[in-house]
């Protein structure tokens, strides 16, 4: 009983729906498309539903760390007060602009997270400096590339020597469009292999079994 | 130089976050705990106030008994959802992620199949050969270097002889692509950092106007 | 010679925070200076106001779903910025919605601004529907009804008593989809909204996400593309150009160190290389002897 509820009841629900799921979008008719539709708009309180779980796990893993003291818990203080602080404003005052939670968003959220971000020029650039070498004829065509549409993004470059922007363009519009094409078929392939082996069971790692 | 209170905050935090290129530091430490934890808050109000209450708790609660009443559902795959931490039935919770990878699985196939493949490679064979020299050399490259791109993620033949030459050549395209990517990256975080000395500059000292 | 070598073999290994400070005052120090650049329009933005002048024409409501938070915020609220003015000067009615829970306070912060500079009746002129989560089923949910993923509006109207929604019952019935957004939210849209009901999309993203959309472009899947800050420049000299906005603005603005930290950047690239193959011909010699 366990075994079939366990695993043999969720391969079959996923093999039927998933073929049903795959199957209405080329069927308009009612009778298909009002179940369909239902699910899918399941999908967004089950969401919401799934991240209160996953805040909730987080909540408890500082909360962990905390009573029991472990290393750097004082930071989890930082991050369990601040988290109870959000909720309340959130919840007591509501979410609207102009409230406390908009305000802490705007002063508080947006600095730290834009900056976090934006540390990102420095390392790209410190990596560009280090790594973004013409070692080999690929590494070489891929420096060269990139030169020129770097060119071709600054104005006065632009006015100075439009070849050079014309150039870049050119590489944008057409042998990156072959290359991200390239890229996007054989993604776009793989992924339908993935979901027709999981739907089929034929791949069934992803519900937590091994064989 | 502001005088507005929140925009000193604002700044303070943004210099703690840069105090990390100097090296990891508890003040950035601090900055970034603060940050996992007014996140989080946000999420969940978001959540809630956007989705959880509108999208559930509210129809549910209005038409709960009719036109609505499919949205129980949803309440009892939750169920199954929370078996995960409830060691005696967890295997439960299987079945709530079998529903989940149902519909991202089933849509994906006809999806990725049209927007992915079919149209990608119908707008590379109806490409014109009409038109000025650049244009047409331009589809001539595009066509080419889709089909030599394509040749190099072609595992089934080894890449020996014809195919071995296009393949190469693949890889050349590729790295162009990666090249106009690597740029864009570049002008991307360049982007962030500016906005955030704009902030500082403009905001906060009031430097520059 | 092999000075030369040795010296740029040392340059190469330069301490990381030396190139930390090029970066830091190659963008501060343009900032400071009164210099300002002008980008002028590439056929990619004409095309994306080409494509908005299309929907405006056509009278009926625009849909602009904003998918960027903090992280994005310098590079694309410009972009929206731009939008919106473009949008609310023409008198068209927008529809705004996020599906990215980080957008839904700078969101309702923006069209806060944009209903005091128009003069904008909520729900009449614009509405804001909020947040909805699980992206890509909601995008393609609403091809068929919008009213199934969004029940009521970010301030808790149910969405069939808001004037502007009378007769927009599904996406087929607004003009387009115009999309800011960083991450892949595009490419969804494409997969999940336009392959299975065909309307028109127009893209304002981040840079980094750009060169992945130029195959949409191409294929007539994308009606026009706003690549990041570059573009967000472009487009204000455009708008300005058509007497949309006064002024140009902070994406303007960062044209000048954006070029000379590109530029720096180069010239770091070619440092690095320098080194590179002074080290390879000092090994050579090495190895010679």
């Amino acid at each position: 009983m366990k075994e079939r509820l366990g695993y043999r009841v969720p391969f079959v629900l996923l093999l039927i729906l998933g073929i049903f799921m795959a199957a209405q979008y080329y069927i308009p008719h009612p009778m298909v498309q009002k179940p369909a539709q239902m699910m899918i708009q399941w999908k967004q309180p089950l969401n919401a539903f799934i991240i209160f779980l996953a805040l909730f796990g987080l909540a408890a893993m500082h909360v962990r760390k905390v009573i029991r003291k472990q290393r750097r818990w004082g930071y989890s203080v930082i991050t369990l007060t601040s988290m109870a602080l959000m909720i309340f404003v959130g919840m007591v005052w509501g979410t609207r602009h102009g409230t406390i939670f908009s305000d802490l968003f705007k002063h508080v959220i947006t600095p730290i997270e834009a900056t976090m971000f934006s540390l990102l020029a420095f390392f790209v650039a410190s990596a560009a400096f280090r790594a973004f070498r013409a070692r080999t004829v690929g590494a070489t065509v891929l420096l060269l590339s990139a030169v020129v549409v770097i060119l071709g993004l600054i104005p006065v470059v632009e006015d100075l020597c439009p070849p050079i922007a014309r150039a870049s363009d050119f590489l944008l519009k057409y042998p990156n469009t072959a290359a991200k094409r390239a890229i996007m078929i054989g993604v776009a392939l793989g992924a339908i292999s993935v979901a027709m082996k999981t739907i089929l069971g034929i791949d069934k790692t992803i519900l937590g079994r091994d064989r | 130089m502001s005088t507005d209170p929140y925009i000193w905050v604002a700044a303070i935090l943004t210099l703690g976050v840069f105090s990390f290129l100097l090296r990891d530091n508890p003040f950035f430490c601090a900055v970034e705990h603060l940050l996992v934890g007014l996140s989080t808050g946000y999420m969940f109000c978001t959540y809630w106030h956007n989705v959880f209450v509108p999208e559930l708790v509210t129809p549910l609660w209005e038409h709960g008994a009719g036109s609505e009443a499919h949205l129980w559902a949803v309440v009892g795959i939750c169920f199954l959802w929370a078996c995960k931490y409830v060691e005696s039935v967890k295997d439960l919770s299987r079945l709530a992620l079998a529903f989940w990878l149902s519909i991202d699985l089933g849509l994906a196939i006809p999806t990725e199949m049209e927007a992915g493949v079919i149209a990608q490679v119908v707008g590379t064979m109806g490409v014109s050969f009409n038109g000025p020299v650049e244009e047409i050399f331009g589809n001539v490259v595009l066509v080419g270097g889709t089909l030599a791109a394509l040749t190099y993620f072609f595992f089934s033949k080894a890449h020996k002889g014809v195919v071995g030459a296009t393949a190469k050549v693949g890889t050349w395209v590729l790295m162009i692509g990666f090249g106009a990517s690597f740029s864009y990256i570049l002008l991307s975080r360049i982007a962030l950092l500016i906005g955030r000395l704009l902030f500082l500059l403009r905001d906060w000292l009031g430097v520059i106007h | 010679m092999s000075r030369i070598a040795m010296a740029l073999t040392r340059l190469s290994n330069l301490d990381r925070r030396w190139i930390f400070l090029v970066i830091l005052l190659a963008v501060a120090l343009p900032l400071l200076t009164p210099v300002e650049f002008r980008a002028s329009p590439s056929d990619e933005t004409l095309r994306f106001d080409d494509a908005l002048q299309k929907a405006i024409d056509s009278g009926k409501p625009i849909m602009v779903d904003v998918d960027f938070g903090p992280q994005t915020m310098a590079e694309l609220e410009p972009v929206l910025l731009a939008v919106m003015h473009r949008i609310f000067t023409s008198k068209t009615k927008a529809i705004f919605f996020t599906l990215s829970p980080d957008a839904t306070a700078p969101t309702r912060r923006y069209l806060a601004r944009m209903e005091k500079q128009y003069n904008l009746n909520y729900g009449e002129d614009y509405v804001f529907l909020g947040y909805a989560s699980s992206f890509a089923y909601t995008m393609y949910g609403m091809g068929t009804s919008i009213e199934t993923y969004f029940h009521s509006d970010d301030r808790g109207t149910p969405i069939r008593r808001i004037p502007i929604m009378a007769n927009v019952e599904s996406i087929k019935d607004v003009s387009a989809v115009v999309n800011i957004a960083s991450n892949a939210f595009p490419k969804f849209w494409i997969q999940y909204g336009v392959a299975a009901f065909g309307f028109d999309l127009l893209v304002g993203c981040t840079a980094v996400n750009a060169t992945d959309l130029y195959p949409y472009l191409q294929t007539g899947q994308l009606k026009g593309l706003l690549a990041g800050g570059r573009a967000g420049a472009e487009y204000e000299t455009l708008l300005v150009e058509k007497g949309v906005i006064e002024k140009t603005g902070d994406a303007t603005r960062g044209l000048a160190p954006q070029s000379l930290a590109l530029l720096s950047l180069l010239a770091l690239i070619a440092v690095g290389n320098a080194g590179y193959f002074a080290r390879k011909r000092l090994d050579k010699g090495v190895g010679a002897r």
